[in-house]
């Protein structure tokens, strides 16, 4: 039965736009991937540009303005603090910092949530009660609270212990959301036939509902990326954090412990306050981004019915 | 004397009953029978409304769902004890069909990935030539053309061409039964003569057995040879297909007989029917016939114990007082 | 225009433009509705038929849009119309029964909300005279009164639909559009369900387009039957006449599908639509599935030619 298709060339043009259809050209996870792109860069490419050095302390005259303001000078462009750090430095080696700590303790976190919630999800039963509990029990924990408890005591050494314990806490509300994206994909008509073609359990996890799940998954690590950040700048701004780095979170620190605000050091706690925003815009967007990605979308043009 | 090769005696299925959770049980299928035999391949029918057990029934023959009493045994063995290999065996030669043609597809994969996951889990071919044909072989049975199918995404075929493609991976696997689960009642009733045509070829040229489940008796009298009614999980009549629908004798098929919409514009539904204002939960296996509340011809005798099947011609048997 | 049409579809143009070209959903499909009619509108899944239903509701999403023609409701233009004036009209005018009716109710709502909030948005009555209403309609579509308190879940599929009868009848329109009504029902509930309609027509004189694809189901239900394919108007005339003298060989082909439960046929197997919509080849457009195809059929797409009295078909065999 020929199908009656011309192939001149306006069709093949009109062929070409297909990629853009695709749903991942989504306009506010686009503008979201470019921020954190961006942020990113300004973090990679910035100690090829700037001495970072200027970062550590007495490295630089103190209390300059910026370069807009009187006695500021293009040598330090955001001024710099009472300690003797340049705030562009800071700003330079803070950002990917707070990302590292972020983006680190989010994939442990979510790797640890879809492998147990994948788990609870598919088996049902025993195992799933068990790991519903463990899951139940540490959301309920004020993790803000706990760690700062741990972090009075315990004195992080470098931003990787932060974002293990950051990680503790992390994987408690993946595991119930992932537990509850893979209850409903199990009832689903191809799982059903996966399990007719005698397709063994973890391939049918992986193989069959995580593809599925991927932009929502996506969209959680964004999410749990943005508050494992908060969560550490949060407790670096309370004194708590590994004081090596001039995190951004310390940053903020230094600057409300020298009363930054009062003495109308604007630049000092501006910037990095800035960064964060941008920085938690862009997850935002791309979670918001990839919710629309996720949802079922209308159906194509090819669809019969 | 012939052993069946699937054996369904006395499978039934319960729900409820806990003590605190559901105190009410609901009885989904309750004592079915049937026996399927290798050498006459055959269409079954296992017709209902929705609730007369069917899905319950297609389920539990498909091993997701175990009996809460009686068994169901595949070439002599029990499928609730058996083995990984001998489960594996049973996955082969029992494949199925759904209603949903658009629900089945991974919609993250391409329609080849059905194949595909056959020929690997299966072992069906040694190398990627060997697989290449015998989807080619699969695809020119139900009538589609590979080019054209395999590289398109699910939502980019219409449902009939969906649905062929599932028997399609089914017949790959050359099986001795298909349970074929209301299968053309998503597809239009133009096309669904070309689905019904394929499952007739493949009961005659491949001699693979159907249990046919659907709820529309007019496509069952076109291809099955013979057909079990259920209403509310009980066993109302079986027999030979023709026999029971040119001459029903339960109430309940005469209802489901007379319903069907006769497409002559001259002959219409006679009588105004309308059904119980109360709908009648499901109770304990104690209580007599499940029709009662709607039967036209009922008696007091109907509630009081369950009509055991009597026989009223060869290869028609009913089970209902009318006829004792 | 006479004026006992409730309804009148002219020269109605839909097309649907997608990056890949337009679709042409519906081509230049007349068709009218009397009153106290219901009419029949078959074809199968793509032919269009739902699209002439959203056209006919002004509910034609984009990339969809109706790029000519005119849909008279009681003599009165609604194409193009402010979406204020058409809110007036719909529900009181013009229902709808969707497809898939029953998953339309909200679960979380009882019925009696949801039925009054329709009612109420349109007619302003006293909550006492809100109820009395909603257990007349109750009682006229045959559901017991005790579904005025219950939540969609708890009732059976025949009952939900049955429930979107009553709210389409609610306000005594003209015109009740209804999109494959029975299509999810068992054989015996869709009979009862099928019999509430046209004890609504028969009582209320209000009239139906009746959208399916069963040529069964229509012959029990309707007085004059549509067909349409690939989004155009094949015939249209009395069911009597369609079925005793089918024109178009399409609708031969409709009615030899439906298998019988009286005598054993053998199967009339068809291939589905064939041609892609965006490129619709000059001529009839069935010329591809056409058994009785010539030449003639590739020039020139055939009118509507009446052949009976209103019995109109649009094939070449036939001019």
């Amino acid at each position: 039965m020929a199908i009656a298709e011309k192939t001149n060339p306006e069709t093949k043009a009109r062929r070409k736009l297909n990629i853009w259809d695709s749903p991942w050209l989504n306009p506010k996870f686009m503008i979201g991937c470019g921020i954190i792109l961006f942020i990113t860069l300004f973090g990679l490419l910035g100690p090829f540009f700037w001495d970072t050095k200027l970062a550590y302390t007495a490295s630089s005259p103190t209390n300059l303005p910026p370069m807009w303001m009187e006695k500021g000078s293009p040598e330090h462009p955001l001024g710099t603090e009472s300690n003797g750090r340049d705030i562009l430095a800071s700003l330079i080696v803070g950002v990917p910092s707070s990302l590292k700590v972020g983006v680190l303790a989010a994939v442990i976190g979510m790797g640890i949530g879809v492998v147990l919630g994948s788990i609870a999800g598919y088996m049902g039963g025993w195992v799933d009660h068990l790991i519903r509990t463990l899951a139940d029990s540490v959301l309920i924990i004020p993790s803000l609270a706990v760690l700062i408890a741990i972090a009075s005591y315990v004195q992080f050494p470098d931003t990787t212990m932060l974002a293990l314990v950051l990680a503790m806490f992390a994987w408690a509300g993946p595991t119930r959301l992932v537990r509850s994206q893979v209850l409903t994909l199990r009832e689903r008509g191809y799982i059903r036939m996966a399990l007719l073609s005698n397709v063994p359990t973890l391939e049918i996890m992986f193989s069959e509902m995580m593809p599925n799940m991927l932009p929502w998954l996506a969209a959680s690590l964004a999410g749990t990326i943005s508050g494992a950040i908060l969560a550490a700048t949060g407790l670096e701004a309370l004194g708590l954090g590994p004081t090596r780095i001039p995190s951004l979170g310390m940053t903020i620190n230094y600057a409300m412990t020298s009363s930054a605000l009062v003495r109308g050091m604007v630049w000092w706690w501006l910037p990095p306050i800035i960064a964060l925003i941008i920085i938690f815009t862009g997850f935002f967007m791309m979670t918001i981004g990839l919710d629309e990605i996720a949802n079922p979308r209308l159906r194509g043009y090819g669809n019969a019915k | 004397m012939e052993q069946p090769i699937l054996s369904i005696q006395n499978a039934t299925k319960l729900y409820g009953g806990e003590l605190v959770s559901s105190p009410k049980t609901i009885v989904a299928l309750d004592r079915f029978s049937l026996d399927i035999y290798e050498s006459q391949a055959k269409i079954i029918t296992i017709a209902g409304e929705s609730g007369s057990g069917k899905t319950t029934l297609a389920n539990l023959v498909l091993g997701f769902l175990n009996c809460t009493s009686g068994m169901i045994s595949y070439k002599g063995i029990d499928l609730a004890k058996m083995t990984r290999d001998q489960r594996r065996m049973y996955r082969k030669e029992v494949q199925a069909i759904f209603q949903d043609p658009y629900e089945v597809y991974n919609p993250f994969y391409r329609v080849s990935h059905i194949f595909n996951m056959v020929v690997r889990h299966f072992k069906l071919a040694k190398n990627m030539r060997e697989a290449e044909s015998l989807i080619e072989e699969a695809m020119k049975v139900v009538g589609l053309r590979s080019e054209e199918i395999l590289e398109k995404y699910p939502h980019q075929l219409s449902g009939g061409q969906r649905q062929r493609v599932m028997v399609g991976r089914a017949y790959m696997l050359h099986p001795r039964l298909i349970v074929a689960d209301e299968p053309v009642s998503a597809v239009d009733a133009s096309l669904r003569a070309m689905i019904l045509d394929i499952m007739l070829r493949l009961r005659n040229q491949q001699k693979i057995s159907f249990l046919y489940i659907t709820h529309d008796l007019s496509t069952a009298y076109q291809i099955s040879d013979a057909m079990y009614v259920l209403f509310q999980g009980t066993t109302v009549e079986r027999g030979v297909t023709s026999k029971i629908i040119e001459n029903p004798k339960h109430p309940y098929v005469q209802e489901l007989i007379d319903s069907i919409p006769v497409p002559d514009p001259k002959i219409k539904w006679d009588t105004n029917i309308s059904l119980p204002s109360e709908e009648e939960m499901r109770k304990k296996t104690s209580v007599g016939c499940r029709f009662y509340p709607r039967c036209p011809k009922r008696m007091d005798i109907c509630i009081q114990a369950f009509p055991e099947m009597v026989k009223v011609d060869e290869d028609h048997e009913v089970a209902c007082y009318l006829y004792q | 225009m006479p004026s006992n049409h409730v309804l009148d579809i002219v020269d109605l143009n839909v097309h649907y433009f997608t990056p890949r070209g337009a679709v042409i959903a519906a081509n230049a499909v007349n068709l009218y509705v009397k009153q106290g009619e219901i009419v029949g509108l078959v074809g199968e899944s793509g032919c269009g038929k739902t699209t002439v239903a959203m056209a006919i509701l002004q509910m034609v999403q984009a990339p969809g849009r109706i790029v000519r023609g005119e849909i008279r409701i009681n003599q009165r233009n609604i194409v193009n119309l402010p979406e204020k004036e058409l809110r007036s009209i719909r529900w009181k005018e013009l229902a709808l029964i969707p497809q898939g009716a029953m998953n339309s109710l909200n679960p979380v709502t009882r019925i009696k909300e949801q039925m009054g909030d329709a009612i109420l948005a349109h007619e302003k009555i006293t909550p006492q005279e809100l109820k009395t209403k909603i257990l007349e309609l109750f009682n006229r579509v045959g559901l017991p009164e005790r579904v005025y308190n219950m939540y969609p879940h708890e009732l059976s599929g025949g009952m939900k639909q049955r429930v979107c009868i009553a709210m389409a009848i609610a306000l005594h329109p003209s015109v009740i559009i209804a999109d494959e009504p029975t299509s999810a029902l068992d054989v015996v509930v869709q009979r009862v369900v099928a019999q509430t309609l046209i004890g609504v027509k028969n009582d209320l004189g209000v009239s139906m387009i009746m959208i399916g694809h069963d040529m069964g189901l229509q012959a029990q239900m309707v007085d004059r039957v549509a067909v349409m394919y690939a989004g155009n108007l094949l015939e249209v005339g009395p069911v009597g006449a369609i079925f005793e003298r089918p024109y178009h060989p399409y609708t031969q082909l409709l009615i030899d599908a439906i298998p019988s439960v009286k005598e054993k046929k053998a199967l009339k197997v068809t291939e589905g639509l064939t041609h892609d919509l965006r490129n619709p080849p000059p001529g009839c457009c069935f010329q591809f599935r056409c058994p009785l195809m010539e030449p003639r059929c590739l020039e020139l797409r055939p009118e509507l030619v009446e052949m009976a009295p209103d019995h109109l078909v649009a094939c070449v065999l036939h001019t």
